[in-house]
This record gives C-alpha cells, sequence and structure tokens, in this order.
C-alpha cells in the first residue's frame, strides 16, 4: 500500500506546483535553448572561436564560469558548455531547492502534513513523494533541455554531448534535491532548511572555484566538479552522472532513516526556552524587524564577506599575465604588465560588482516585502490594532532593508580588499573600492524603491520585485557573453552602472537612480498607508 | 445621553464584486457589553476591521470615540484592545516577547496584572511561538489584550481554541472589565458566552443588522416553551394564539410553545382551569438565532 500513496501524494503535490514547475523550467530551458540558438552567430567561426577561449581561459573567467576543458579544435558546442555548465547547474540546484523544500519542510511546518498523516500513510510515504516528484522535475528538465539544445543546431554538437549535458544536468538537480530532502531533516524551520542548503551550494561553489585556481584536479571532490569533468561533446565521461545519481540516493536512504526517527513538526535541532519577558530594546516595527532579522542578516553580510575574501585571494592569479600570456607579457615590457594586469583585476572587479550588487539585493528585498507576507500570514493583524501608525511600519521595512543592503555590500566588497591587501604585492587602490560600492549602492536602493511601488500599490504582485535582481543578474552576468544589446541590458537598475571601477561613475546617473528611488519609496508609502490592508 | 463609544451608520464594504457587508448599524454606549452575533462569512470580521482602521469602508460612516476610524486610527487605538479570531505570531519569538511588545507598541508596559494573567490562562511565557497550539496562541492575544487598561475592547471570536478551563477565565476577565465599566464588543457565534456576559446584542445575516437590543427586547420576538398541568381539561387552547400544542393525560397535561408577547393572555385562559405545575422555558439565544437564520423573510421586515 506503501507505493500506492506514495504515488498518489507526488500526484497531490504535483497538481499543487505545476505552475510554479512550468515556470522554472521554462527559464531555465528558455535561458540554455536561447543561449544555445545565439551561439552560432556569436561563436560560429575559428576567428571568434579563438578570442573567446582565451578568454575563458583566463583566470578570472575560470573562476566565474569554471574551468576550460577540452582541447582544439574547439567548436561552437565545447564553447557552450564550458560556459553555461557550472551557471546552469547552480539555477538547476535553486529550483530543487524551492521544491524539495516546499514539499518537506514547508508543508509540514504548514501543519498540511498532520492532516495527510492521520490518514492511512506512512511516516516515509510523503516523504518518498517529495523524492519521487523531485525526480519527475528532473527527468522532465533532462527531456527538455535535450529537445532545445538537439533544436538549437550548434556547429559541433552531437546528440550524445547534447544528452550528457541535459541529464548531467537533471542527475545533479536530482542529487541535491535529495541532499536537501536530508537537510530538512534538522530543522524545523522551512527558512532555516533553505539557508542551509544555500549554503551548501554557496560553499561547493566558492570550493570549485578556489580548486579550479589553484588545484584543478581536487575539483573533483566538489559537487559542481562533477559537471566540470565531463568533457560533452568530446569524451563525453558519462562517470560523474552515475556518481552522481548514487550520491543521490545515499542522501535518499538517509532522510529516509532519518524521519523514521524523529517526531512530526520536530526537528533534531530542537528549540530551547527563550525570555519570559521582552528584553528593552523591542519598542518597535523596526526593533522587531531587527530581532527578527538578525541572524540571517549576520549570516548574509558574513557570507557575503567570505565571498569577496574568496574572489579576492585569487587576484594575484588573475592579474598575471607572466603566467596566463607570457608572450603577450614579454612584448609588453614591465611597467606595461604591470598596469594591465591591474586593469584586468578591475575588470575582474566590475563584473563581480554585478554578482554582489544582486546578492545584496536579496536578504535586502526579503525585509521589505514582509510588509505584505507576514501580513498575509496575519502576523501583522495584533499590531495595526495598536498605537503604531502605519507610515512606522512602511518607514521600519524601507529603512530596515536599505540598511541590510548597504551593509551586506560594504561587507562583500571588505572581504574583497582584505584578501587584495593579503595576495597583491601592488593591492588596488582602496578608492576604487569605494567607487565600486558607491556606484552599486544607487540601483539596488532603486531596485528596493521599485519594490516597494508594487508592496504599496500592487501587493498581491509583489513578487514580481524578484525578476529586478533576477533579470539583472542573468543580463549582466552572461549579456557580455551572449552579447545581449545595450538596451537589454538597461531593463534593471544595475545595466546603467558603466563598469565602475574600470570607469569613473557617472554621477548625474546616480543621482537620477536615487531620485527614482526616493520618488518610488513616496509613493509606494502613501499607496500603503491608504489601502486595504491584505487580511484574509 | 451620553454619546456612544462606537456609532455605525449604513456601513458598506465591497472587494471587487462581493459586496461583504451592505448595511450595518449600531451603536455602542460606555459601559455596554455588546454581543455581535452572526454565523461565520457574515461580515463581523469586516466590521471590525474597518472599526479598527485595517479596512476603509466603501459606504456610511463609523466612528470611535466620535472620531473618524480611517483617519484618526492612530488615536483611537491607545483606548482600544483587540483580540483577533486567529491569532498567527512570529515563531521565533517567545509567547513573553509578544505580550511585552504588543503592550508598549501601545505606550503601555508589562504590569503585576499582566504576571496575574499569564498564571490565570496559565501560559509558558518562554515557549516559542513556533511550539505553541492554536488555544495558546489566543491566549497570548487575550493576556496582552485584558492587561492593557483602556475604554474599548474588542473580542473577535476570542475562545475559539480554548479549553473549558481558560474559557472560564476568559468569562471571569470579561466580567471584570463589565465591573470596571469598560466598554466591549464581542463577536462571537458561541451564544452561551454571549449570553452570559451581553446585555445587547447585534444580529448580523450576509452582510446586514437585522435585529439589535437588549436580550430582553430579541426574547419578545420569541417564544416561550410551556408545560403545563391542570385540574380541568384544556381542550380549548387550541383556539389560542399557541402553537406546536400537545395534549395527554385525558386533555389535562399540555405542552406548548406561545409567543412571548401573547404569553399574558395565555397565562389568564390557564388559570382559569386551575394549574397544577406549570413549567416555563424562555428561549436561549440559540432558538433567537435559529428564529432568525432559519426564517429567511425575516430580514425583510427587521
Amino acid at each position: 500500500m506503501h507505493d500506492r500513496q506514495t504515488w498518489r501524494l507526488t500526484r497531490f503535490n504535483l497538481r499543487h506546483d505545476w505552475q510554479l514547475i512550468i515556470l522554472w523550467l521554462l527559464m531555465i530551458v528558455g535561458l540554455t535553448g536561447a543561449a544555445a540558438g545565439k551561439f552560432n552567430g556569436l561563436y560560429g567561426d575559428s576567428a571568434s572561436i579563438t578570442s573567446i577561449v582565451k578568454v575563458l581561459k583566463m583566470p578570472a573567467m575560470t573562476a566565474i564560469l569554471g574551468r576550460f576543458s577540452g582541447h582544439s579544435p574547439f567548436t561552437t558546442a565545447d564553447i557552450f558548455a564550458n560556459e553555461m555548465m557550472v551557471f546552469l547547474g547552480l539555477f538547476v540546484a535553486m529550483m530543487m531547492i524551492f521544491f524539495a523544500v516546499r514539499n518537506s519542510r514547508q508543508e509540514e511546518s504548514n501543519g498540511e502534513l498532520e492532516l495527510i498523516r492521520s490518514r492511512s500513510v506512512s511516516r516515509v510515504s510523503p516523504l518518498l513523494a517529495a523524492a519521487l516528484e523531485l525526480l519527475i522535475i528532473a527527468i522532465t528538465l533532462g527531456g527538455l533541455l535535450f529537445v532545445s539544445l538537439q533544436a538549437s543546431g550548434m556547429h559541433g554538437m552531437t546528440r550524445q554531448g547534447n544528452l550528457l549535458m541535459s541529464f548531467s544536468l537533471a542527475g545533479f538537480g536530482w542529487a541535491f534535491g535529495t541532499l536537501v530532502l536530508v537537510l530538512a531533516q534538522f530543522s524545523e524551520s522551512p527558512k532555516t532548511v533553505t539557508g542551509l542548503s544555500y549554503l551548501v551550494l554557496g560553499i561547493s561553489y566558492l570550493v570549485r572555484m578556489l580548486t579550479d585556481i589553484k588545484a584543478p584536479k581536487l575539483s573533483l571532490y566538489t559537487p559542481l566538479g562533477w559537471l566540470e569533468k565531463l568533457s560533452p561533446y568530446h569524451h563525453n565521461y558519462f562517470g560523474p552522472v552515475w556518481v552522481t545519481l548514487g550520491i543521490g540516493l545515499i542522501c535518499l536512504i538517509l532522510a529516509v532513516l532519518l524521519v523514521g526517527q524523529r517526531d512530526l513538526g520536530a526537528g533534531f535541532i530542537n528549540p530551547h526556552l527563550g525570555r519570559a519577558t521582552a528584553s528593552p530594546f523591542l519598542r518597535g516595527p523596526f526593533s522587531l524587524l531587527w530581532r527578527l532579522t538578525k541572524f540571517s542578516s549576520a549570516a548574509w553580510l558574513i557570507g557575503l564577506f567570505i565571498l569577496g575574501m574568496a574572489y579576492g585571494s585569487i587576484f594575484n592569479s588573475i592579474g598575471n599575465l607572466f603566467k596566463s600570456n607570457p608572450e603577450l607579457a614579454k612584448i609588453m615590457g614591465h611597467a606595461a604588465v604591470s598596469a594591465a594586469n591591474q586593469t584586468l583585476i578591475l575588470q575582474f572587479i566590475a563584473l563581480l560588482m554585478i554578482v554582489f550588487a544582486t546578492l545584496a539585493t536579496i536578504p535586502a528585498l526579503q525585509v521589505l516585502l514582509r510588509l505584505n507576507t507576514d501580513e498575509a500570514k496575519g502576523q501583522l493583524e495584533l499590531l495595526h490594532a495598536t498605537a503604531t501608525p502605519r507610515r512606522r511600519f512602511y518607514l521600519s521595512a524601507v529603512f530596515m532593508s536599505l540598511l541590510i543592503g548597504t551593509f551586506v555590500l560594504v561587507g562583500a566588497l571588505l572581504g574583497l580588499d582584505t584578501a587584495n591587501l593579503m595576495v597583491l604585492a601592488h593591492p588596488i587602490h582602496q578608492h576604487d573600492f569605494i567607487w565600486a560600492v558607491i556606484a552599486y549602492l544607487p540601483p539596488i536602493y532603486t531596485t528596493l524603491g521599485l519594490s516597494a511601488l508594487l508592496v504599496g500599490l500592487l501587493p498581491r504582485w509583489q513578487w514580481i520585485s524578484w525578476l529586478i535582481p533576477a533579470y539583472g543578474f542573468i543580463s549582466l552576468y552572461l549579456g557580455r557573453l551572449l552579447d545581449l544589446p545595450t538596451w537589454a541590458k538597461r531593463l534593471t537598475p544595475y545595466g546603467w552602472i558603466n563598469e565602475v571601477p574600470v570607469k569613473e561613475p557617472q554621477i548625474a546617473t546616480l543621482l537620477v537612480l536615487l531620485l527614482i528611488a526616493g520618488a518610488a519609496f513616496l509613493i509606494g508609502g502613501l499607496a500603503y498607508c491608504h489601502r486595504d490592508l491584505i487580511e484574509n | 445621553m451620553t454619546d456612544p463609544v462606537v456609532s455605525i451608520q449604513h456601513l458598506q464594504k465591497r472587494f471587487g464584486h462581493t459586496q461583504a457587508l451592505s448595511d450595518v448599524s449600531f451603536d455602542l454606549y460606555p459601559g455596554e457589553v455588546f454581543g455581535f452575533i452572526g454565523p461565520n462569512g457574515a461580515g463581523k470580521s469586516t466590521t471590525i476591521r474597518i472599526l479598527l482602521g485595517m479596512l476603509r469602508a466603501s459606504g456610511g460612516t463609523a466612528t470611535v470615540f466620535k472620531k473618524n476610524v480611517w483617519r484618526d486610527d492612530v488615536a483611537i487605538h491607545k483606548q482600544v484592545a483587540y483580540v483577533p479570531g486567529d491569532v498567527f505570531l512570529w515563531p521565533n519569538l517567545t509567547g513573553g516577547e509578544i505580550i511585552d511588545f504588543l503592550l508598549r507598541l501601545n505606550h503601555q508596559s508589562h504590569s503585576a496584572r499582566t504576571d496575574d494573567l499569564i498564571k490565570q490562562f496559565n501560559l509558558d511565557p518562554r515557549k516559542k511561538a513556533r511550539t505553541y497550539s492554536k488555544g495558546n496562541r489566543q491566549k497570548v492575544a487575550l493576556i496582552a489584550a485584558f492587561s492593557l487598561d483602556v475604554a474599548l475592547y474588542i473580542f473577535d471570536e476570542p475562545t475559539s481554541g480554548l479549553d473549558p478551563l481558560n474559557e472560564e477565565v476568559f468569562q471571569q476577565n470579561l466580567l471584570h472589565l463589565k465591573q470596571q465599566g469598560k466598554t466591549v464588543l464581542l463577536s462571537s457565534h458561541i451564544l452561551s458566552e454571549v449570553e452570559r456576559a451581553c446585555d445587547h446584542v447585534g444580529v448580523i445575516k450576509a452582510g446586514r443588522i437585522i435585529k439589535t437590543g437588549t436580550l430582553a427586547d430579541l426574547r419578545q420576538l420569541t417564544s416561550t416553551k410551556v408545560q403545563v398541568q391542570t385540574v380541568q381539561p384544556l381542550t380549548d387552547l387550541a383556539n389560542q394564539p399557541v402553537s406546536n400544542l400537545k395534549l395527554s393525560g385525558h386533555d389535562t397535561q399540555a405542552t406548548f410553545t406561545v409567543a412571548t408577547n401573547h404569553l399574558g393572555t395565555v397565562m389568564d385562559q390557564l388559570a382559569n382551569h386551575q394549574i397544577v405545575t406549570l413549567e416555563s422555558t424562555p428561549p436561549t439565544l440559540e432558538d433567537l438565532f435559529l428564529h432568525y437564520y432559519d426564517n429567511p423573510g425575516d430580514d425583510q421586515h427587521a
């Protein structure tokens, strides 16, 4: 009966999730298909291939996109595989974290699981149902990726290579999803589980970066490293795919063992008793937000500081023309080479700024959107009946989000600068870091402002806010490699910042961004204070 | 006559195409405990949320302390305590923290009364809200409300989820407020609760107030059940304004119901038959409730 109930639950979950699944799949498959379709135009001839291979082999690109593998003659498909693999792996993992948490811990903490478990459903069935849904998503993803790659007609692609690319990503995603199911057994809060999962993903990305730069062989020991070692369109190593699936299976067994050991709704990390009375600082909406977000904000700050340090620690490999291009370095002469090295690092920083700015937006946006998400959960109803005006709730959320965005970005650059001072004999100047912060704070504020507008005017559509940093990241991070037109890169506020710190920031643009942010905050606030609250 | 604490005139509220409230009017005077009764979805919570400035009325007027509920919400809230029907709390905060925080938002603080209430309701304030049951979350809101010293208390189905012991604690505290002369708006569909504490009630049905008045007023409009035994046969009782008449024991025993306003006439008639025993049961709020809800035509002439 076990398996029939599992299947029944899976169908029930799928009915719940199918729209979201389609949205995620469309995003990932669409991105892959669009990129693959464009690649013949971008890197169709041998001249453009030779030049992009040089770029991709530079340490900076290795750090970001993964190590370039394979041997010449290179085809368009090789470029595609090397450029997109790690990146797509990240996206697939994010999707799997989303669905794994949703169907395990979130369902449990909502109390839905209690209803299900009261029927003749075993302790393990809901977990297996979640794993099965992840598998269905993964297989669909693999199939769709394969079809879209086949249809792209890239030069040099093979059916076997396309198969490997598609299903290695699918397998990786499924294995990561089952890992999340294990993590879901430990904490009773879905937010903590999501946080832990992203921590694992982040660490595995960072470790891969460091090993790719310093000791490529060791990358084999990181989950994202397996994706790099497949050599699609060349050797077509299917070995790592089986390893991934095996690890997924082990994770699943572990999760099953763990779920059998614990109480419904409980985690292995038990909550302890807290304060009987509130601290004297807990006085208003702002201190409440601080109380609610201090741990996650600190985690973001430390996380981005470490990310910054990790990127900064490879500055010496990036700004080393003697190593990466010895012939050129010989011709240029010493002084010119050290200037060129500096420029290479600055370019690397300019690219990193997009990562940092969009990442710093995430915790800031989360706080801002709480105005409506906590409201919808009914948590604010008690507060709105007290003698605290609505504008204080709004202003508190706005200021807290601005503070978090600012501090997290500063934290990332402090990390970058710390490593800069440690690893470089001639470190990058301090003012370059300061300018980078000054240039990238306004687009973060503008994104928050536009989101506040949605919070006030269209509370039910506030999730659209997430598209701004998401699209900003994709359009700018990959925009150059995909040769996106300028207007397409300028659809988000981040796209208006011109390669700072390589170039000077344009003060006028920054001021306009700040003005837009200010106006949007104002209108959003007025709307928020003059509309119905979204209690149900 | 003193000014009403709460005054609602022809209040309306639409959500898109749904008309949640079509005509709600009632007044609440100082020291009154007003029972706001009606089934789920009739518009009780919507009315209360308009009173608290969370929702904006689409028509009509509503004032609290003679102030506009939408514009002067903050000034009003200084003198209001509120307990919603579903209490949701932040999972990471403890019950004690939330109680103190709510008091501070109203510029008041944790007092001996708060400690006393925590003891009365038997709440462990050190536990995180995530571990609280529905009843315990409700207690957090009740403790925070009862320990506020304000003029108006609004309870929206406050005892859902409470066990009988805690329900009793709630009733005691409600009566305590009444003795202190506080004004209370108690929305409920648990009629025994309303019957015990409220002197005035308003019945709402499908977004419309169909009856307001004192419990005594309302009882006038419904029937009393009478069981009687007489010496002489009661055959002529059929000519009286009674219904559900049942005769037994050689027509000397009867049970029937009679509209409360005809009770006097019928009693006079019975007295002529030499009463042996008489038992009359006044209508409960349950009967009132069913009376108003079972007769769809009733709201027209109300």
